[in-house]
Parts: C-alpha cells; structure tokens; sequence
C-alpha cells in the first residue's frame, strides 16, 4: 500500500499523456502526384472544413451559400484557433477520424501538417482542373508556397506578403513619402514623432515576433537560415545589424509592442494615429473596412528595402492555404468546392466579402479588382521575388523560440551581443535534433 | 488498479523514451534517456522550474494570508457577511481563460484600463514587458481567483475549533495574535495543510491564466513547466518529449502527492 501514492501520481501523468497522445501513430498519406483524379463513391450532403477567423473565412462562408444552391451541397464551417488548427489537422489524421473534409492550414505550419500525413497532395486534380488554371494563372513563388517537398499539398487560399502601410493623411500633413529603404522609414518614423504621432508600429511578442524580424532582415538581403543546408545565420553580423535596427525602431511605437498580438497591433494601428508599419497584406480588409476609424487614409507600398546581405532583398511570403484532408471520403467533391470557390470567376465576390484572395496573375492585374482592393499592385511586385521560411516541421518550434529570444532582447531582458548567438544555439540544436541540419 | 494504473504508466514511461512525433509518419523509435536529456536536463526546463516554484512559493503565502484574515470576518458573522461571503466567492466561480483576458484587457499597455487611468499623470505602464511585473501579474490574477478557496477551506476549519480554549485564552489576557499563533493555527493545520497541498498542485498546473495574459513572456519569464509541456507537445508535436516532462513533473510532485494521500488518509 505504500507505493499507492507514487502510483496514482505516475498514473496521473501517464494518463496526460497518454490523452495527449490521442492514438497510435497513424501512416502517412502517400507523397507524389497521381495521373488520375480520385472520385468520391457518392455526391455527399455537407462537407466540413476547418476555419480560422480570418478574411478568408468571412470569403469562403459568403460563397458557400452559392455553392450549396449551384450544388446542392452545403458546407459546414468549424471554427478553431488559428493555433489550433494544426493540431486538429495532425491528430484527426493519426486517429483515421474522418472529422474534416477540408482546412485552412498556414504556411509556416504546412511542412508539419503534411509530414504527418494529414493532406493529400493535390497534384493530379491541379493538372486536370483546366478551369482553375493552376499552371499559367499562379506565379511560380505561390505555387512553391502552397507545396511541400515538392508536391502540392495545398492551394493558396490567400497570398500575403509583408507589405509597408501608412497612413496617407499623416504622410500627406508632414510631406511625407512611403520610405524605400529602411533608413527612410527611421526618417519617417522621427518626423512623425517630432510631429506629435506614433512613428511605427514593430512587432516584438514572444510568439510572432520572428516573422516581423525575418521581414525585415530578408528586405535587406539576410536570410534567417542558408537556403542551401539550412544552418541559422543569426550570429552573422547582418542579421544583428538587423536585429538593432528592428529593435530601434521601439522608440517609435506603442507601448503593446512588445507584448500584443498581430491582433493588437492592427488595432493599435486603427485607433493611435501610427504613421507606418510593415504588415501582411491580409489585414486590408480589416484596417480598411468600413468599421475601421482609418478606413480611406491608408495606403500601401512595397516593403521598404537594403543591401546589408548578400541575398537578393525581397518580401516574404505569407498567407493561408486550403488543403484536403487524408480521411476524408469525399476528396473529389472538396476539391470540387475548392475549385469553384479559389477560382477565377470568383474573385471579385471573394473580395467583396474581405477576403484576401490568392495573388493569381489574372487577379493582380486586373484594374476592376486593383480599385477594390488597391494593395493588390504592391502584392504582385512582392509576389515576382517574394521568398518563405524554409518548410521544416520544426519551423514552428523555431519560431516560438526565436520571437522569445527576441521578446526578451526588445524588453531588456538580453542585449543583441548575447541574445542573438544564444538564438543561433537554440536554433541549429532544434535543427540538429530534427535531422535537418548535419553540419556544414 | 491495472488499467487506471499500470496501463498509462506503462505507456507513457514508454512513450518518453522514444522519438514520438506527430510530425513524422513512422512509429516512435526507441531512444533511450535522449528526450530527458533534450528536454528535462535543460536550461529551459531549469527556468520554467524555477518559474514555477517562485508562483507556488509567493501564490502559497499570499494566499494563505489573505485567506486566513477573510476567513476571521467571516467567522465573526458580522452583518451583512452572507452577502460578503457572495462576493468573494465569485471569482472563484470564473473560467480561467475569460479571467486572464479581462486582466490582460485591464493591463493592456495602450488601451487598457490601467493606461487609461494613468494617462493624465503622463504615466505609462507595461506589466507585460517587465519581468517582476509580469510575474506579479499572474500571482495576483491566481491569488484574485483563489483566495476565496483557501479562505472557504479555513472558515469551514474555524466552525469546527472548540470554543473553549478560545475563552481561556480570552480569559487568561491573550491577545489577537497570541490567540491565533497558538491556538488557532495549530488546531486548523490539517485544514491548511490540505488547502496548501490542493493550491500547489493547483499552480503547478497553472497555463489557462498564462497562455491568456503573458503567453510565458516577457521572452520565457513567465513559462510554467506546463507550459513547457504544451508547447513540447501541442505546438511542437514532440510526444516523446513531451511525456518526458510529464513524468519529469509527476516525479518532482510525488512528495506533495504523497504528503497529500498521508495527510487525508484517503
């Protein structure tokens, strides 16, 4: 009876992980492109797709409505947090649970929602469906985006590049010009403070932070990790010039940067006379909407750029994908969907609806879609060279990682000298362990 | 015994000493002490300990202060002290999560209502970028919540104290200090110990407050280990490590655990 306590103890634990655990691993969905298309055994009811609040919900449940009439069937929309969702995706296909048909996956976490089998590649219906036009209608730099390891897991659901935003009223009330560089942005950022304004809006909390970073080093020609074996370069002297030059900019902003969400920093934006920063392109839709209190005084450039690196400077990429799930039963009637509603006729009603939509050739070029959407000619210049963050399962930890070593340096908790080769540690060991880098 | 017992044991003993990812297509393989050494005898898991023993020391004796004086005018059945009694009992009654964001709301550094109100005095405060403050955040948001537990716990003690040393105290001169140091407490410690006992397994447990008002920040100084465990498990898919701290913790709980079981004889 003594060992009754350490028992229940050990019981306790084991049975956490256990829950945690879910099931057994399940096998992966096989990689690779197939010639023929897979068909449904029967035309089902509903489908059920995994959504994020996002623009891209608000778009896909507007057009579901259509679809449900056109097709007769309708989509059941379940909405999880957007931190959630890769889990929900991952451990519905470990447990065979065919709990979604279709989901929304971003593109950071793609590598290790696809590595695990959850999405089925999506490459025989892209090359059949003639009326989505994957081919010719998608810039390379999308198409890449939506794949893992070479097959196309995913199709753009959205596309949004870190663009520069400010504030037209202000810039137009000081003389002001969207800055091309970042020098121009301190400049900017200085005339807007002396003027009685917040100056820029950084980003620094301790979970996303690293992209706000990664945007800036990349638009000066640094790269967070080699292209080509993936050691981190964080202990190079571009990338802690860089790492100065984004914590400078604190001085310009409000006091939420360094511990508010995206969230709050856009809200921050609407509502405290901000002059600039640089954002995903998605947020449109929000910050000029109809509720928001800068609707019309805002506008957007490309992302201001340098040479500090030897890479070319560039924009990254973001924004959300749309995949298939492995369990489902109804494969060939979600791509239908995914078909009908990403494609090309569709793009004027998904805007409508404030979504972002995909960066197709077709759509960014198109001048009835640019007046309704007017950052839609920034997004196609940062589309042409725009790059990503390397597709690794383990970019999410790396991430997570990298914006609290970055929270830490922004709120003084370690200087630039000490935090950024403590970050290269942290982040070659992560790659190391995960069999992603082996030296040289 | 087996199957709530041996069972999950097994499995997760087990599950610890593989290379379990939800990001890999291949069963666990067997790796031995690997995911202890990568993920338990760390610098990390040394913080989030530490993290976390600073929350149960100053959580336990704030608490248990403050508990301890409310319980005493509670017992005193003063006017009006059922609907006291209500009040304090609500934010225990709270969820956790909607208690983090309306504190975060509160403190928020811009718009919050703290900012507000300091603003006319060209004051200016962010509890998330300071370490001391942002700990302190979450001490006072678990303490806000859970005072109103520990001070049930001692009221339902109190009503069972005999009322007779408590007059020959009285009558012997004693004062209100001398009365509680040696009367008191020591006749409501197995009260206090159990109440102690559930509130630091409580706040090792504590995440729903943190993920919703610091996140773990500023940079980790706000990480519990089970947040470390969440994020091993749930954000970076590592089963194999992620079981490892939790036996890692359950490990560290076993005495409190087994003080715990001694103390209720259960």
């Amino acid at each position: 009876m003594k060992h009754r306590p350490i028992a229940a103890v050990l019981a306790g634990a084991a049975a956490t992980a256990l829950i945690l655990t879910g099931c057994s691993t399940a096998s992966p969905s096989t990689g690779g492109s197939s010639a023929s298309v897979p068909q449904d055994t029967k035309k089902p009811a509903s489908l059920t797709m995994l959504v994020t609040a996002s623009g891209s919900e608000n778009g896909l449940k507007a057009l579901a409505k259509t679809y449900e009439q056109k097709t007769g069937i309708a989509i059941e929309f379940v909405e999880v947090a957007s931190g959630d969702l890769p889990t929900k995706e991952i451990l519905a296909a470990k447990s065979k649970q065919n709990t979604f048909d279709l989901a929304m996956v971003d593109g950071f976490t793609l590598a290790a929602v696809s590595a695990a089998g959850a999405l089925v590649p999506l490459d025989s219906y892209l090359k059949s469906d003639k009326a989505y036009d994957y081919e010719s209608d998608f810039p390379q730099g999308l198409k890449d985006y939506a794949k893992y390891k070479g097959v196309s897991y995913t199709v753009p659901l959205s596309t949004e590049p870190y663009l520069q935003w400010y504030r037209t009223d202000l810039y137009g009330e000081l003389g002001l010009k969207p800055a091309t560089t970042w020098d121009e942005v301190t400049s900017n950022a200085k005339a807007l403070k002396e003027a009685g304004y917040l100056g820029y809006n950084p980003l620094y909390n301790a979970a996303g932070a690293a992209h706000f970073y990664n945007a800036m080093l990349v638009s000066q020609g640094g790269r967070m990790f080699d292209p080509k074996t993936l050691k981190p370069q964080l202990d190079t002297d571009v990338a802690k010039k860089v790492m100065n030059q984004f914590l400078a900019l604190k001085q310009y902003g409000p006091s939420s940067s360094t511990s508010g969400a995206t969230a709050n920093a856009v809200q921050a934006f609407q509502q405290q006379n901000i002059g600039q920063m640089v954002l995903a392109s998605g947020w449109w839709p929000t910050i000029d909407g109809s509720s928001s209190s800068i609707a019309g005084k805002v506008a957007t450039a490309q992302t201001p750029l340098g040479k500090l690196g030897s890479y070319t400077p560039t924009s990254v990429l973001y924004g959300w994908l749309a995949g298939i799930s492995s369990t489902s039963t109804h494969q060939k009637a979600a791509w239908d969907f995914l078909s009908w509603a990403l494609g090309k006729d569709n793009v004027s009603a998904f805007i409508d609806a404030g979504a972002a939509p995909p960066a197709r050739i077709s759509t960014t070029s198109n001048q009835e879609l640019v007046a309704k959407a007017p950052y839609l000619t920034a997004e196609a210049e940062a589309v042409k060279s725009g790059t990503t963050l390397p597709r690794i399962p383990a970019m999410s930890q790396i991430v997570s990682v990298l914006s609290q070593g970055i929270n830490a340096m922004a709120t003084g908790q370690q200087t630039v000298d000490a935090g950024m080769p403590a970050l290269q540690n942290a982040v070659l060991n992560i790659l190391v362990q995960a069999g992603e880098y082996k030296g040289n | 015994m087996i199957v709530i017992g041996l069972i999950p044991i097994g499995y997760a003993v087990w599950m610890s000493f593989t290379d379990q990812s939800l990001t890999t297509a291949t069963p666990g393989a067997w790796v031995g002490l690997t995911n202890y050494a990568r993920a338990v005898f760390t610098p990390q898991f040394a913080g989030s300990l530490l993290v976390t023993l600073i929350f149960v020391v100053f959580g336990l004796v704030i608490q248990f202060t403050f508990g301890y004086l409310l319980a005493v005018v509670l017992h005193r059945q003063l006017r009006g002290y059922q609907i006291f009694r209500t009040v304090l009992l609500i934010p225990m009654l709270l969820t956790p999560v909607v208690v983090g964001l309306v504190w975060q709301f509160i403190f928020q550094p811009d718009l919050g209502v703290v900012a507000t109100l300091l603003e006319p005095f060209g004051l200016k405060l962010n509890v998330f970028a300071s370490t001391p403050l942002a700990r302190g955040l979450i001490i006072f948001i678990d303490c806000w919540m859970h005072i109103p537990f520990v001070m049930l716990m001692l009221v339902a003690g109190m009503t069972g104290v005999s009322q007779e040393p408590l007059e020959a105290a009285a009558v012997d001169g004693a004062g209100w200090w001398q009365t509680t140091r040696y009367i008191m407490l020591p006749m409501l410690r197995p009260v206090i110990t159990i109440a102690l006992l559930v509130r630091c397994v409580d706040i090792v447990r504590l995440f729903d407050t943190i993920f919703t008002t610091t996140q773990g920040g500023p940079g980790t100084s706000t990480a519990t280990v089970s947040m470390l465990a969440y994020q091993s498990t749930f954000v970076y898919f590592q089963f194999g490590n992620g079981a490892a701290l939790s036996i890692a913790i359950a490990v560290i709980m076993i005495p409190i655990y087994f003080f715990y079981v001694r103390l209720t004889k259960i």
